[in-house]
């Protein structure tokens, strides 16, 4: 029962009790009129909502950040409505920054009200919403209150920043031209070593200074041909790995690395395909070009820490699924644990790299203590983590989160080159 | 449009009271009507979300006291009336605050004002009736008027839902 209409109700009920105990009629008189308001509300009452609720989105497929329209239209299709409440319950991670989410209006039957706002969404896939409608007499004593679920889809995608190439050197690489070194002699830019001249060679590719120092014999240079490449990116989304501040999450860092990381292959032809190892291992089979990009943001969006006990280790990271001497690229902020299991992946023939969001220094940036012994001590012992993978031939990025990606690769991967495929690795 | 309209029911009610308190020389009463009258508009104006509720108890209250002090019905039901619709409008008011200024919205505004004038329209009118046709009944039969009216108001009630339902 709605308190006005407890209150109309008690005072009709105590003005005739008052005249009936004081035996004046003039005070019962007063009742009529609080009747009268309450046989218009009871006349007036709605007894069924018909409504049709649709929801337009756009657009549909966002980067985190970006404004989005929201465009809600409401059609009656049964009887009139005195007084129509419309509340667009908004889910959680969306913000509304501008427009109303909400309207009231008097909605005739078969007539329909629309209304536009515009919303800020946090990455994740957003599926189903919910339409709080509530109709209501003119008076508002009586109410009917119905929820409606639109079922429209708004992916949010991570931001990701164009980074520079980055050097990497896998063992294996497919037949098409790219930017990645293949290992093997024939067209391309970096001297590669020098063979005997062979009839239908061009002069243009003999090497004159060798053959002016040989017996009478041609020599020509050979150049490293460069090829694309197999990359599978594995994006850690353990739960105890992640850390959770009041600025934010750790996590969100590995997947925006993640984001530019697989565009910056993409973009050069190279086959990227993704594994998300948390509550659950989530995959996105290899592909090249724009169509993969989507389906890895796609997945990039929907990911998300969780816990499960089967996959509390790295030791069950099923590295078969990447091609065989291909180059994976890990994202995680590194539990001391799993240097067992890079080292596995790079004894097993892949050329790893390890993008490492420091948890240390991130912790240290919200906490504000920076210089007590226990910050030293966890430092360390990321130091000695992160010495012992480069020391095996592991390409490692120490990703301080305050500072940009890019820096970091550039100055991570310029001062370790590459690691051969045949380097020994310590175990 | 609303608010003024609140602005003018609060005043008017509170001016009644007063008015016909101070010719009954209940001085008091009438100070009382006028600096509840002041609050309620000085709520209203500055906060627009005002304890309405509290307001329309408080001028109930007057108002019975009024009739049970011999005051004219009339104008006690003119009060009571006025006091009625200031609670409605104003909690109305309250409802479509944050409602941006529109075409619906003035729609609503004014379809509102008409339905609500209606209706305390014909509730203020329908209480004259009895100042006016006195009837002397045994209380048996008052009983029996009264369930018979319960009845017709019952029925009506249905007829007239139905009737705006078939109409739809």
């Amino acid at each position: 029962m709605k308190m006005p209409f407890m209150l109309i109700l008690s005072s009709i009920f105590g003005i005739i009790i008052l005249g009936v105990i004081s035996l004046h009629a003039d005070v019962v008189v007063l009742s009529i009129p609080l009747v009268a308001y309450l046989f218009a509300a009871i006349l007036r009452r709605p007894e069924e909502i018909k409504l049709s609720v649709t929801r337009e989105i756009y657009p549909e497929y966002v980067p985190e950040g970006m404004p989005v329209t929201v465009k809600v239209t409401v059609l009656n299709q049964g009887a009139s409505i005195d007084e129509l409440v419309i509340e667009d319950i908004l889910p959680k991670g969306i913000q509304q920054i501008d427009g109303t989410s909400s309207r009231i209006a008097l909605l005739e039957a078969g007539s329909k009200m629309e209304f536009e706002y515009t919303i800020e969404a946090q990455r994740g896939d957003y599926k189903g919403y919910e339409v709080l409608v509530k109709a209501s007499d003119f008076l508002q004593l009586f109410e009917l209150a119905l929820i409606y679920r639109t079922s429209t889809h708004l992916i949010v995608y991570p931001p990701y920043t164009k980074l520079d190439r980055i050097k990497i050197r896998p063992p294996q690489t497919h037949g098409f031209a790219g930017p990645i070194p293949a290992r093997q002699g024939g067209v391309g830019i970096d001297f590669w070593g020098v063979r005997e001249y062979q009839t239908g060679d061009s002069q243009r590719q003999i090497n004159w200074k060798l053959a002016a120092r040989s017996n009478q014999e041609l020599y020509v240079n050979v150049f490293e041909q460069e090829r694309v490449a197999s990359v599978g990116l594995i994006v850690d989304a353990r739960l105890r790995t992640n850390l959770v501040s009041q600025s934010g999450s750790l996590f969100e860092y590995s997947v925006r690395a993640a984001a530019s990381v697989a565009e910056n292959f993409l973009n050069d032809g190279n086959r990227v395909s993704l594994l998300i190892y948390g509550s659950e291992m989530s995959r996105v089979f290899s592909g090249y070009g724009k169509s993969q990009r989507d389906r890895i943001l796609r997945a990039l969006a929907n990911a998300n820490p969780g816990v499960n006990y089967a996959l509390e280790s790295l030791m069950h990271l099923p590295t078969q699924i990447f091609p065989a001497k291909s180059q994976i690229i890990l994202i995680s902020s590194l539990l001391p644990e799993d240097i067992a299991i890079i080292l596995r992946m790079r004894s097993q023939g892949y050329a790893v790299m390890v993008i490492s969001p420091d948890p240390v220094a991130y912790e240290a940036t919200t906490s504000q203590e920076a210089n007590d012994l226990a910050y030293r001590m966890a430092n360390a012992e990321r130091s000695f983590i992160l010495q012992q993978l480069r020391e095996n031939g592991v390409q490692t990025v120490n990703w301080r989160v305050d500072q940009p990606l890019e820096l970091a690769i550039r100055e991570t991967v310029s001062h370790q080159p590459a690691i051969a495929f045949n380097h020994m690795v310590k175990m | 449009m609303t608010t003024k309209i609140v602005y003018g029911l609060i005043i008017l009610t509170s001016a009644i009271l007063a008015v016909a308190n101070i010719a009954l020389q209940a001085y008091l009463i009438a100070v009382l009507a006028i600096i509840s009258g002041a609050i309620w508009l000085l709520l209203q104006v500055k906060t627009k979300e005002a304890p309405h509720s509290l307001f329309f108890v408080v001028f109930l209250g007057l108002t019975l006291l009024g009739s049970l002090r011999n005051l004219p019905i009339p104008f006690m039901l003119l009060a009571l009336t006025l006091d009625l619709a200031a609670w409605d409008l104003s909690r109305f008011q309250t409802r479509i605050n944050s409602e941006e200024q529109s075409a619906s919205k003035t729609a609503l505004e004014l379809k509102h004002a008409q339905k609500l004038a209606i209706t305390v329209s014909i509730g203020f009118v329908i209480a004259l009736l009895p100042t006016y046709v006195h009837l002397s009944l045994n209380f048996v039969v008052f009983l029996l008027v009264l369930l018979l009216l319960m009845l017709i108001l019952r029925k009506s009630i249905l007829y007239l839902r139905k009737e705006v339902k078939i109409s739809r």
